[in-house]
């Protein structure tokens, strides 16, 4: 087959965005790998950094941990996720849109504020102290706590989906062979949703035991496997150990990758064009029922930010009741004061644009290039990749790769470059899948017609494709915003003096004792957050309008 | 019927194969078409046909194999780099533009072309097409036969050498299609344009195509017109796949053949004789109007029953021992009523020896 100009410029523009991917990701896993066997001066040792880890017990201990807190955070969340996102599918309970967009609050806050808000309110001189009845909420039951609200909207949002799916035939057929409630719920809904849980879990358990946020803040003396290797890197300075920690993190997120990967699969299959929708019936006991429940989750949500919004105005607790802003002079405490909470704007915007940019390219020339087949599915490979790969373990690889002094990119090493292409690399999956999606509902066609109309391919990529898209690409540049704001995990290695960020300063404020305007900094991510966010709703929301004259269907 | 074809072969076909993996999805495909010619691809799905549009489109190229458009090798050439207008299935309308702007799009890669050039073309084209003033509505606010329109207004705009049409009209609901059949057969023949259509639907083959191209398994089975493919299948394949046949178990006799006890003359010249063959006849074949001066065979049959569909009565006949020969004869209504026939009785049936094919037993018909 002859090239055409444009399948040559498609395969350099896929070829160079897959080597970004190389360059910020699989070259930097490698280094990793290859430095957990070798000794601190550089020398190959085999298997013996793993040999001495399995034989401290203080580390393994952190196994049997991080396993115990996501095993039980997967229970609780998804418990309560399958629950709630019932009752906003199936039940006819008022303010649903109200209750999907309260649970959309963790994802608006670094996961360090809901230790933060344990803290206040049953820590040691907490709030409600006496209903831990003498047990202390630094350790396992505060990062559980903490992981159920942190990954709560994760699991709804699946579920959500996964409820919305459902065949309202299947119901009728059930009801009409008069099978009862329970047996109907068995038989039908769990099956139908069955994907959806499985998928649920897996994402749950990965974020739990990946997190690194709450068990810093809460932990205490409970380490996982996540504080082990900040407390390796950043308290001992044993990079090789904390490379050793890392490959053992990424073996349970790989497995649920993996099992992710391939329920998505089978889910999609699933899916028929022919289904009638289900709509829920009124049924007053059942409503309520619900809406109570909802009610609870919300004031839960909502508690948390506000126990954590009270900490940062309340002037000096809990001896000074007063409220007033002084916990928000971020300039006279330890952690960066106000410059990290601009860096982490700069951060965010950069990474928003860049990353959409980059992401929704790469996506288009993989999905709509010509031939090239084995090009495309290591590319499709290398995009899938991040979400397997802890923020924390991403962060450290970062450090072995860019900060060799024999790499000539070591000059961005604490820079706002670094920081911006770690984590448009860390969160490059998600974005990337966002996008797929989006391109796969246009008409695999545009490309074939556009072509006997002799118009170059970027000319309907710019003409048709993305306008098209644009609510995908809103969303793409939401969510790497959001998340470059939130995150501490990846960047906590990598940020210089002159680069600290918002989400790293509620850690170093906490660390030090500064818990009140760790609380207030959190905060300002979360209006940030928020803004953005509302922001992006009422933009949406315009462009649906423009756009409705032209929407099929 | 074919004003307008030449003899000149303006797209050749040289022994192209597609392979999928180990799947064969062309095998050793030739064929000619001539300039102005309105060609059908047929056949059922997974045949090739679309894959065989495909190829020629650039679309998705061939494994093995040349194809010759307008005395030029385009076999390895991008679809880019071809010369062809395409409508699809889905019409493959932009939705974010309006109609006039999506048939401008391929005149606006025409460098030359100055804005007043290229509306006053628009304006041409969609009155062409019976769309005059619907040029600033969106696809999404026509329906489905205006919408297959302006796509073919859209391959049409820059005049290319070859139109190509991907089932165009499977979206649309039967009303529709049978009007939109028309149209697009006439558009085709006054712009005189080279036409290739893919179509399962042998109806749609049959009111608009100069010539069939069946296909099957990946393999062309017959090409011809759609009279010399209705009345001369060459196979058992096509046979069955365009209109209805009956297929009946004959032993091979002198000059004739053997039918559930009953000898019939037919002409065993060129055919390769085995003692055991399949019969194939069209049910309006079975002729029911017998008068002194009737020729050819006639034989007493038992209509079985009867089945009316509208313009035309279908007959359930047996015949031979045990009723052991079932076939479908099709009447038309105004003979049925006439001959006064009825469900259960015996009639002579007459069948000129002409319409009696034989092809080797064995293949089972679809």
């Amino acid at each position: 087959m002859r090239l055409s100009r444009d399948d040559i410029i498609m395969r350099a523009f896929m070829i160079t965005i897959g080597l970004y991917l190389v360059v910020t990701l699989a070259l930097p896993l490698y280094t990793m790998l290859s430095k957990s066997f070798e000794n601190s001066d550089g020398m190959f040792i085999g298997l013996t950094n793993y040999i001495e880890y399995f034989n401290t017990p203080a580390l393994v201990y952190s196994i049997e941990n991080s396993l115990f807190i996501a095993l039980i955070t997967t229970a609780i969340t998804i418990t309560i996720a399958y629950t709630f996102a019932y009752a906003l599918t199936r039940s006819c309970m008022p303010f649903k849109g109200l209750f999907k967009a309260l649970t959309m609050i963790p994802i608006l806050v670094p996961s360090l504020l809901p230790g933060i808000a344990l803290v206040y309110l049953f820590g040691n001189q907490g709030m409600l102290k006496e209903l831990m009845f003498g047990h202390s909420i630094y350790g396992p039951i505060g990062i559980i706590i903490a992981e159920v609200f942190f990954t709560l909207p994760h699991a709804i949002i699946i579920l959500i989906t996964a409820l919305s799916i459902a065949d309202a035939r299947m119901y009728e057929a059930a009801l009409s062979l008069r099978a009862s409630r329970t047996r109907i719920f068995f038989t039908v809904t769990i099956p139908g949703c069955r994907y959806g849980l499985i998928s649920a879990a897996f994402v749950v358990f990965t974020l739990a035991i990946t997190d690194f946020g709450a068990p810093k803040v809460i932990g205490g003396d409970f380490n996982v496997l996540a504080t082990d290797i900040y407390k390796q890197v950043i308290g001992q300075q044993n990079f090789e150990m904390g490379a050793v920690v890392s490959m053992v993190l990424m073996i349970p997120a790989v497995f649920a990758f993996v099992v992710d990967r391939i329920v998505q699969k089978r889910q999609a299959a699933s899916l028929t064009a022919h289904a009638v929708a289900l709509v829920p019936k009124p049924n007053k006991n059942f409503d309520r029922t619900m809406l109570v429940f909802c009610m609870l989750v919300s004031f839960f949500l909502l508690g948390m930010l506000g126990v954590c919004q009270y900490a940062a105005l309340v002037k000096f607790y809990p001896y000074d009741l007063n409220i007033g802003l002084t916990n928000y002079q971020f300039d006279l405490m330890d952690g960066g004061g106000w410059d990290s909470y601009l860096n982490s704007i700069e951060l965010a915007s950069w990474t928003a644009i860049l990353g959409t940019v980059l992401v929704f390219t790469g996506a288009y020339m993989v999905e709509k290039c010509r031939g090239f087949d084995n090009g495309r599915s290591v590319f499709q490979m290398l995009a899938m990749l991040p979400m397997a790969v802890p923020g924390l373990v991403l962060g450290l690889a970062f450090i072995f790769f860019f900060n060799a002094p024999d790499n000539p990119l070591n000059v961005i090493y604490h820079t706002m470059i670094i920081l911006v292409i770690s984590t448009i690399v860390h969160f490059y999956t998600v974005s990337h899948l966002t996008a797929v999606t989006a391109l796969k509902q246009l008409d695999v066609e545009f490309e074939s017609v556009a072509a006997s109309l002799k118009a170059p391919f970027y000319r309907t990529f710019w003409r048709v494709t993305v306008p098209i898209c644009l609510p995908a690409i809103l969303d793409i540049s939401i969510y790497l915003f959001v998340n470059a704001m939130t995150t501490v995990s990846a960047v906590i290695f990598l940020y210089g003096p002159d680069t600290n960020l918002a989400s790293v300063a509620v850690l170093n404020m906490d660390d030090a004792g500064d818990i009140a305007p760790a609380a207030a900094m959190g905060m300002m991510i979360f209006y940030t957050a928020a803004g953005v966010r509302l922001a992006h709703y009422f933009l949406s929301r315009m462009l649906d309008k423009r756009t409705q004259s032209w929407k099929m269907r | 019927m074919t004003t307008t074809t030449s003899n000149k072969a303006f797209l050749s076909i040289h022994e192209l194969s597609k392979k999928f993996g180990d799947f064969v999805a062309l095998s050793d495909i030739s064929l000619e078409i001539y300039e102005g010619e309105f060609v059908c691809f047929l056949g059922p799905s997974g045949c090739g046909k679309t894959t065989l549009l495909r190829a020629i489109a650039g679309l998705d190229m061939q494994t093995t194999g040349r194809i010759i458009q307008a005395g030029q090798d385009i076999s390895v050439l991008p679809p880019s780099e071809r010369d062809f207008g395409i409508v699809f299935q889905s019409y493959a309308l932009f939705p974010n533009m309006r109609v006039a702007k999506n048939i401008a799009y391929g005149l606006e890669n025409q460098t030359k072309q100055s804005r007043s050039e290229i509306n006053s073309r628009v304006e041409e084209l969609l009155a062409l097409v019976g769309l005059p003033e619907q040029g600033t509505k969106f696809p999404s606010q026509l329906s489905g036969g205006q919408q297959q329109r302006v796509a073919l207004a859209r391959a049409i705009a820059t005049s290319p050498g070859l139109l190509l049409l991907d089932e165009p009209l499977s979206a649309l609901d039967a009303k529709v299609r049978a009007h939109l059949r028309h149209e697009v057969k006439a558009l085709q023949q006054r712009l005189g344009i080279t036409t290739i259509m893919v179509t399962h639907d042998q109806e749609e083959a049959l009111t608009m195509a100069d010539r069939f191209v069946v296909l099957s398994d990946g393999r062309v089975e017959q090409i011809g017109s759609p009279e010399e493919i209705y009345q001369q299948p060459q196979t058992a394949f096509v046979a069955d796949f365009v209109g209805t046949m009956n297929f009946l178990p004959a032993t091979v006799q002198a000059d004739g053949v053997e039918v559930g006890g009953v000898k019939l003359d037919c002409d065993l010249a060129g055919i390769n004789t085995a003692p055991g063959m399949t019969m194939a006849i069209r049910p309006e074949d079975f002729n029911f109007a017998i008068s002194e001066d009737t020729d050819g065979n006639q034989w007493p049959i038992e209509i079985h029953y009867v089945e009316f569909l509208g313009s035309f009565v279908r007959l359930g006949i047996h015949w031979g021992a045990d009723d052991s020969i079932r076939a479908y004869a099709d009447v038309s209504a105004n003979l049925y009523r006439r001959l006064g026939l009825h469900q259960g009785e015996t009639r002579t049936v007459n069948l000129p020896s002409e319409h009696i094919r034989l092809y080797p037993a064995g293949r089972k018909p679809l």
